[in-house]
Formats: C-alpha cells, sequence, structure tokens
C-alpha cells in the first residue's frame, strides 16, 4: 500500500510539473483569454500517461533496445491520446504547437527515466567502491518536495501578470492537489527512513506507527483543507495585470501571420455561434453564486467528514487489547468518566416491593424526626418518638413494615 | 487567491508544531519496574515498562531510553549499546488515553544491586524534523543475590562442633517446647502432669519438653584481594558460601551474624524500600549480631549482594582489637562498633587469604573455641596450610 501511494505521488508531482507548462506558454503568447486557454490545462493533464508509462517500461526493460523500442510505441501512443483529447483546440492554429510541445515532453520524459537507470547502475558500481568519482543525481521528475510549490506559485504569479485566469485557475489547482499529496510522500518516506533506522530494534510496532501517523497526518491534512477552503472561495477576488501593456507603444500587426483559414475557424468555435446568436450572456445571480458555494462546502464538508470516520475507524483497530509485539494496550478512562458509566445494578434500579416499603418508612421517619433512630430502637419506639404511632396512616404503614421488614418473604 | 492558501498552510504548520511541542508531554507518564525484587544469580529477572497517555492527543512515535548496569543482560538485545552501562532504547506508538505494557526478561549472571533512577522519552514531529525530548524519574531496583552453592560439608562440621555443646547442656529443659506425653514416673514434679491426657487414659501422664538451646553462628567474610592478580572468582566463590551457609543456617533455627570486612560505597546508600530499614538509610558497615528471622536472612542477602571487593576494605587485624584500646587504620564510625565474636557463637571464617589472616584466626581460637575456617582456591593450585587442632580447615576448590 505504501509504495503504490509513494508512486502515484511520483506520478502526479511529474505530471502536474510537467502540465502547467504548456498553458504557461500558451498564455504568454495570447492577448486574451479565450475557452481555448480554459480547457488547455485539462488536455495537457494527459501527461500523466506517458509519466506513468516510462515507469513500468524503465523498470521491466532489460536493454536499451526494448527500451528505444518501447518508447517509440510510448510516442506514437502520447500522439494518438493527445490527438484525442484536443478536441476544438484541432481546428485552432497553435494544434501544431500544443502537438509538438506534448511529444517533446513525452521524449523529456523518457530521457529522464532512461538517465535515472543509468545513474541507478552508476550508484550500484559506486556502493561496490567501483567508481570514487560517482555523484547521486537527482531527478526532477522521482521526489515530490515543498521548495516545488514555489514553482507554482511563481507560475501563478506569472498568470495573474498575464491577467490569464485559466492559467491561475490551473497553477491553483496544482498546488492545492500537489501539497497534500507531498505531505503524504514526506511522510511515508522520513517514516520508513526512521524505522530502516530501527530495523534492529525488537518488538518495533511499526503498523502502529503507520497506522497511528496516518491518522494525525490525515488529521491535519483535514485541518489545512479546511482552511485552504477561503483562497478557493476567492477566486474571483483577483487583480489581474498584464506586464505587455508595459509596451503597449510598441505595435505589431499580427494580421500577417494569422492565415486566413483560422478566421474561418473562429466561426466553428460553438461558444462563438452561440454568443453571435444570443448576444454576450448575462452575469450568474447573487444568490445562485451563493447558493453554489453552498453546495460547494457542502460537498467539501460531507467529503470531510467521511474522511474523518475513516481515519476515526482506523484508529479503532488501534485500541485492541494485545498488539502483534506482545505488548498489552489498555484504554484509560477519567475517574468522572468512569464513574458516570457505572452501570446501576439491576436490582437498583427495579426494587422489590420489599425494599420500596422499606424505602419509604424510612422517608417518613426521616420527615418526621430529626435525629437518626438508634440501632436498638424498635419499629414502634421509632414510631412513637416520630408521633405517627397512633394515626391511622401510621397503623397501616407500621404493618407494612412489619410484613416488609420481618415476614417471610423479607430480603 | 494562492496567498491565502499559504498563509493557511504556514499556519496551520506553525500551530500544529506549536501544540505537539507543548503538549506532547502532558498526562505523559512512564514506570520501570522490576517485576521481582530479588532474584539469585544465574536466573532471570522481569521488568516492565509501563506507558500511559492520559490526554487525548496522540503520539506516533515515543522512545523510552534508559540504562542499567552491565552485569545485567537483556534477552532480546538488539537495541541495547553496551559502553559502561547498557542502554535501552524501546519505541512505542500511543493513541490518546491509551496504556501499553510491555514485558523485559532480563538475564542475571552475575550478583549485584541494581537500580533504575530516570528514563529518556523523545519524540519526533509529524515528519521527523524536529526532535523533542524530556526526563522522566523511576525508582525501581532489584537485587541479584549471590549464587546458591553446595555447603553441605561446611554444615556438617559446623553441626558437629554445635552438637558437642547442645549434648553438654540438655538439663535445661525449654517450657515453651513441647516434646511428648508419657507416662508418670516418681521423678517427675507434679506440674508437669497433663490432666486430661490422665483422664483419658486412666493413667498418671506428664508433658515432656525439649531442651533447646539458642545456637549462634558468626560468620566472618573476608574479601580482601589485594594483589596485582585478582581473584574474583575466589571473592565470589567466599560470597556465595557466606550466603549458602546463612540460608541453610537461618533455615534450621540457628541465629546467624555476619561480619564481612568492607564498606559499602555511597551509591549504595538509599533508603530501602523494605521493612527492614524504612527511616533510614541502609549500614554502611556490615556487621550484625545473630538472628534468625525471614527479615534477617533477607538483610544478609542484600548486604552480600550489594558488597564490592574493589570498596574500600578493611584488613581483618584491626577488626579484633578491643574497643578500649586505641583502634588506628578504622573509619571513625567504626570505632565504636566491637566486632568481637559472641561468647557462645560457632565462628566460620571465610577467607582465601591465608598469609593475611592466619594469625588473626588463630588469636581467636583459644582452647575452648572451636573454628571452621573455609579457604576458596583455585583449582590447580595447591593449598597447604598448617594449623592448629581446635581450626576446622575446609578447602574449598574452585573452577574459573
Amino acid at each position: 500500500m505504501r509504495k503504490i501511494i509513494k508512486q502515484s505521488a511520483q506520478w502526479l508531482h511529474a505530471s502536474l510539473m510537467i502540465a502547467i507548462i504548456i498553458p504557461l506558454l500558451y498564455a504568454l503568447c495570447a492577448t486574451k483569454p479565450d475557452t481555448i486557454g480554459q480547457t488547455l490545462y485539462i488536455k495537457c493533464l494527459v501527461i500523466i500517461f506517458p509519466v506513468i508509462m516510462t515507469d513500468f517500461i524503465i523498470s521491466r526493460c532489460k536493454g536499451l533496445l526494448s527500451y528505444l523500442i518501447l518508447s517509440v510505441f510510448l510516442l506514437l501512443a502520447t500522439f494518438v491520446s493527445g490527438l484525442a483529447v484536443a478536441g476544438p483546440l484541432r481546428h485552432h492554429f497553435l494544434f501544431p504547437g500544443y502537438m509538438a510541445l506534448l511529444l517533446c515532453e513525452t521524449v523529456f520524459i523518457i530521457c529522464n527515466r532512461l538517465a535515472e537507470r543509468i545513474s541507478k547502475a552508476r550508484a550500484a558500481a559506486a556502493a561496490k567502491g567501483e567508481d570514487p568519482s560517482w555523484r547521486p543525481a537527482h531527478s526532477i521528475l522521482r521526489e515530490p518536495s515543498f521548495p516545488a510549490l514555489i514553482y507554482f506559485l511563481a507560475v501563478y504569479i506569472l498568470a495573474l501578470n498575464l491577467a490569464n485566469p485559466a492559467l491561475c485557475n490551473a497553477a491553483l489547482f496544482s498546488v492545492v492537489i500537489y501539497t497534500p499529496v507531498t505531505f503524504l510522500y514526506r511522510y511515508i518516506c522520513e517514516t520508513e527512513k526512521y524505522l530502516s533506522l530501527n530495523k534492529r530494534t525488537c518488538s518495533l510496532p511499526s503498523k502502529r506507527i503507520y497506522g497511528i501517523g496516518s491518522g494525525m497526518l490525515a488529521a491535519f491534512l483535514l485541518m489545512l483543507m479546511l482552511i485552504s477552503l477561503p483562497a478557493l472561495f476567492t477566486v474571483s477576488n483577483r487583480h489581474y495585470h498584464d506586464i505587455r501593456d508595459w509596451t503597449a507603444d510598441i505595435t505589431i500587426d499580427y494580421t500577417d501571420l494569422i492565415p486566413e483559414n483560422n478566421q474561418e475557424d473562429i466561426g466553428t468555435d460553438p461558444m462563438a455561434a452561440l454568443i453571435a446568436q444570443y448576444g454576450v450572456p448575462k452575469p450568474a445571480p447573487k444568490w445562485m453564486t451563493v447558493l453554489f458555494h453552498m453546495v460547494e462546502t457542502a460537498i467539501f464538508l460531507f467529503l470531510a467528514a467521511m474522511l474523518l470516520k475513516i481515519i476515526r475507524s482506523a484508529f479503532q483497530d488501534f485500541r485492541k487489547i494485545g498488539d502483534d509485539n506482545g505488548d498489552i494496550v489498555e484504554q484509560l478512562e477519567d475517574t468522572a468518566e468512569a464513574i458516570s458509566k457505572v452501570i446501576i445494578p439491576s436490582n437498583r434500579r427495579n426494587p422489590s416491593e420489599q425494599e420500596r416499603i422499606r424505602k419509604e418508612y424510612r422517608k417518613i421517619i426521616r420527615r418526621h424526626r430529626k435525629d437518626i433512630p438508634a440501632a436498638y430502637e424498635s419499629p414502634i419506639e421509632i414510631e412513637t418518638i416520630a408521633g405517627i404511632a397512633h394515626s391511622e396512616d401510621g397503623k397501616k404503614l407500621h404493618k407494612q413494615y412489619e410484613s416488609a421488614r420481618y415476614g417471610q418473604k423479607s430480603g | 487567491m494562492i496567498s491565502l492558501f499559504f498563509l493557511g498552510l504556514l499556519f496551520m504548520t506553525f500551530l500544529w508544531n506549536t501544540y505537539y511541542a507543548r503538549h506532547w508531554n502532558q498526562g505523559l507518564s512512564v514506570s520501570l519496574d522490576f517485576v521481582q525484587n530479588s532474584v539469585y544469580a544465574g536466573g532471570q529477572a522481569e521488568m516492565t515498562e509501563k506507558i500511559e497517555n492520559r490526554k487525548k492527543l496522540p503520539l506516533p512515535v515515543l522512545e523510552v531510553a534508559f540504562h542499567i548496569d552491565k552485569r545485567l543482560s537483556f534477552l532480546h538485545c538488539e537495541n541495547t549499546t553496551v559502553s559502561d552501562f547498557i542502554y535501552k532504547r524501546d519505541i512505542f506508538a500511543l493513541l490518546g488515553r491509551q496504556r501499553v505494557t510491555r514485558k523485559l526478561t532480563l538475564n542475571c549472571p552475575k550478583r549485584g544491586y541494581f537500580r533504575i533512577t530516570s528514563s529518556e522519552l523523545t519524540t519526533f514531529s509529524m515528519l521527523h524534523r524536529q526532535r523533542y525530548s524530556t526526563s522522566c524519574p523511576a525508582d525501581t531496583e532489584l537485587y541479584v543475590y549471590a549464587a546458591r552453592t553446595d555447603v553441605g560439608n561446611i554444615l556438617t562440621t559446623c553441626e558437629r562442633l554445635m552438637g558437642n555443646l547442645q549434648c553438654a547442656k540438655r538439663l535445661f529443659e525449654d517450657p515453651f517446647a513441647f516434646s511428648s506425653i508419657r507416662e508418670y514416673t516418681t521423678n517427675d514434679p507434679m506440674n508437669t502432669i497433663n490432666w486430661k491426657a490422665s483422664a483419658r487414659t486412666g493413667a498418671l501422664m506428664v508433658n515432656t519438653f525439649k531442651s533447646t538451646l539458642t545456637r549462634q553462628v558468626m560468620i566472618y567474610l573476608d574479601i580482601e584481594d589485594s594483589g596485582i592478580l585478582k581473584y574474583d572468582w575466589l571473592i565470589e566463590e567466599s560470597i556465595s558460601v557466606a550466603a549458602s551457609l546463612a540460608h541453610k543456617l537461618i533455615g534450621n533455627g540457628i541465629d546467624v551474624g555476619i561480619c564481612v570486612n568492607t564498606e559499602l560505597d555511597e551509591s549504595m546508600m538509599y533508603p530501602e524500600k523494605n521493612a527492614l530499614y524504612p527511616s533510614g538509610q541502609f549500614p554502611r558497615v556490615i556487621y550484625t549480631k545473630p538472628a534468625c528471622s525471614t527479615k534477617h536472612l533477607t538483610y544478609i542477602e542484600q548486604t552480600l549482594a550489594k558488597c564490592k571487593s574493589d570498596g574500600n576494605i578493611i584488613p581483618f587485624t584491626k577488626f579484633f582489637i578491643p574497643p578500649d584500646n586505641a583502634r588506628k587504620g578504622l573509619p571513625a564510625h567504626m570505632e565504636s562498633i566491637s566486632f568481637m565474636p559472641p561468647a557462645d557463637a560457632t565462628l566460620i571464617f571465610i577467607s582465601k587469604n591465608v598469609t593475611l589472616n592466619q594469625k588473626v584466626i588463630e588469636g581467636l581460637a583459644h582452647r575452648e573455641k572451636q573454628i571452621v575456617w573455609v579457604i576458596p582456591y583455585t583449582r590447580g593450585e595447591t593449598c597447604d596450610v598448617k594449623t592448629q587442632e581446635n581450626i576446622r580447615l575446609i578447602k574449598r576448590e574452585v573452577n574459573i
């Protein structure tokens, strides 16, 4: 399970790092936001396919030739998948650029994996002392790390200054996904490192360490997500700038660059046709926006509650009496809680007739006598001193008490 | 906006780490206890580590480290470091309001007195970037008594000596030591008639009583090992013999006293947990008059467990100077104590230092006094000692 999580984190890391490059370049080139830019990032996430496939290929290929042959197939597969997800982008003048960049990214990933593999082989040789000059190579596609957040922050700031909301959203989305993935990855790596340092320790509760630590990490991430909600809700409050306006007095005629065919392509954009027919859509009413945010929050809280439930059930597993290592695990309860949880014995809950009569007798006597009757006093003496011996009720009570206290069925 | 996200991230991380750093050790207690108060050398002891987390905050990693004298060893020693002490580190993971108890088994090959006074607790932040530590006091002790050894031949010699005395004093009966009932003879006093037994049997019957004599044995143990070559095995054998003799003799109802020519050092001077010395400290001087009780035997065994041959050794020659004479060489607090044996006591000397102590022992042994001298020596060496007739020599061969 941990290996799967680590691998998935590495794939997500590589995909998020690379996927944002094409939208960034597009934002640099585009002068105004359009529908193409809004969906471009999602199309670029197709890079996850070569990221995953190259990881499998490099670990299974024995020779360079087989790896290269498979890489060629992978390039073809990436081309086809890029073509499949392109959609309206196919008719855009930047489509060849998109495909070219996608393939370049794939080639980069292939080369990076190959370099990693070579580095691993040299590391094995260096471990044997054969290559003293070897230094470990660091692959940017392997390990999620917190400094990579600065990369996304830089992209966000650039997008803000290029007046490109789509790229801003992409960068924000990347940060929101990347942060918990990195936390999870680093937690697993650090815990594995700690356990490997202590692998010779007897009775090491590695299962409990992972379980309890994961629960705490999940609780932390949950709180982090709750705190980051305002960041998601204030998306519309961004202040955009365009640094290209600083060079606004320099005009460049783009008409010669844009081929005539593209003018017809704009007409094939379904949204543009609708806009032409019905006019610019009105902005959504405020109540709808608020409702939308409320639904978002409700879904988020529901997911958080589910996650909390999973964390609690996971913790319940570690409240068992015994541990695999032979340790005895017990729950502690506070004294006040323990007392409040004391179960009243059943005979006190449902007192018998004799007990009820005796309790009533005691209550009546206490009501009429201030002092506590002595142990040697008989019931008639107690009642006489209390002053109820000669009344009708007192006589009745006396009779009932005598049968309850001294009768055959008395307890 | 992304700045809000980063601010939230920094704030959350700071808050989490600060809260954990301040509260991780609240409601946390660690107790280290030896299950048994004492074991014999060569046996095994158990200790429990009990960690309680009385707060809701879980502790995913908690290291408990303590050290113990390296004369003990843990059965599973994977996470122990041995240098001047044995340093042990155990790792636990606790949820909130939870107690974890772990049992450890120790091998006790050598006698001694072992104590654990503190433990260190360490935990880590979520990503193991920061480490937090604190110390926790502990107070548990273990006595490893000297190993039992066969002292049958010494006992036989002792009982032979004590038996001669007893026969000479059979006229004195102990009215509290009932022996049997027999028929009345004219020599019996009237007050010994058992009227109930007489009524039952129809004839006059009298009670008979045993003749008891409070027998006393005084053991003088010499653990001096002052030569360049050390003979630890002989010293250990001497201590084992003394402990075994005390155990057997007290078991037979004989009063036993002990005197060892050393003082307990400062590290042994703790208020004892047991009932022997509840108010004060364990006495430093190892000398006790003959007595016969379980408490006394425990004191002897505990004292012998604490003896160290490399401590402050006092030669026996200084012990047997009468108190009214100036006793130079003895520590000031020992000058008023008389180490002379009781008049009726059988003396047992256990000493390997023949040359040093022969004159002292011969000086104590006069015409009426019988002394047993146990001389441990190494197998393969010779032990040729000639002494007076009233000193019974028992040579004890010891393997290294």
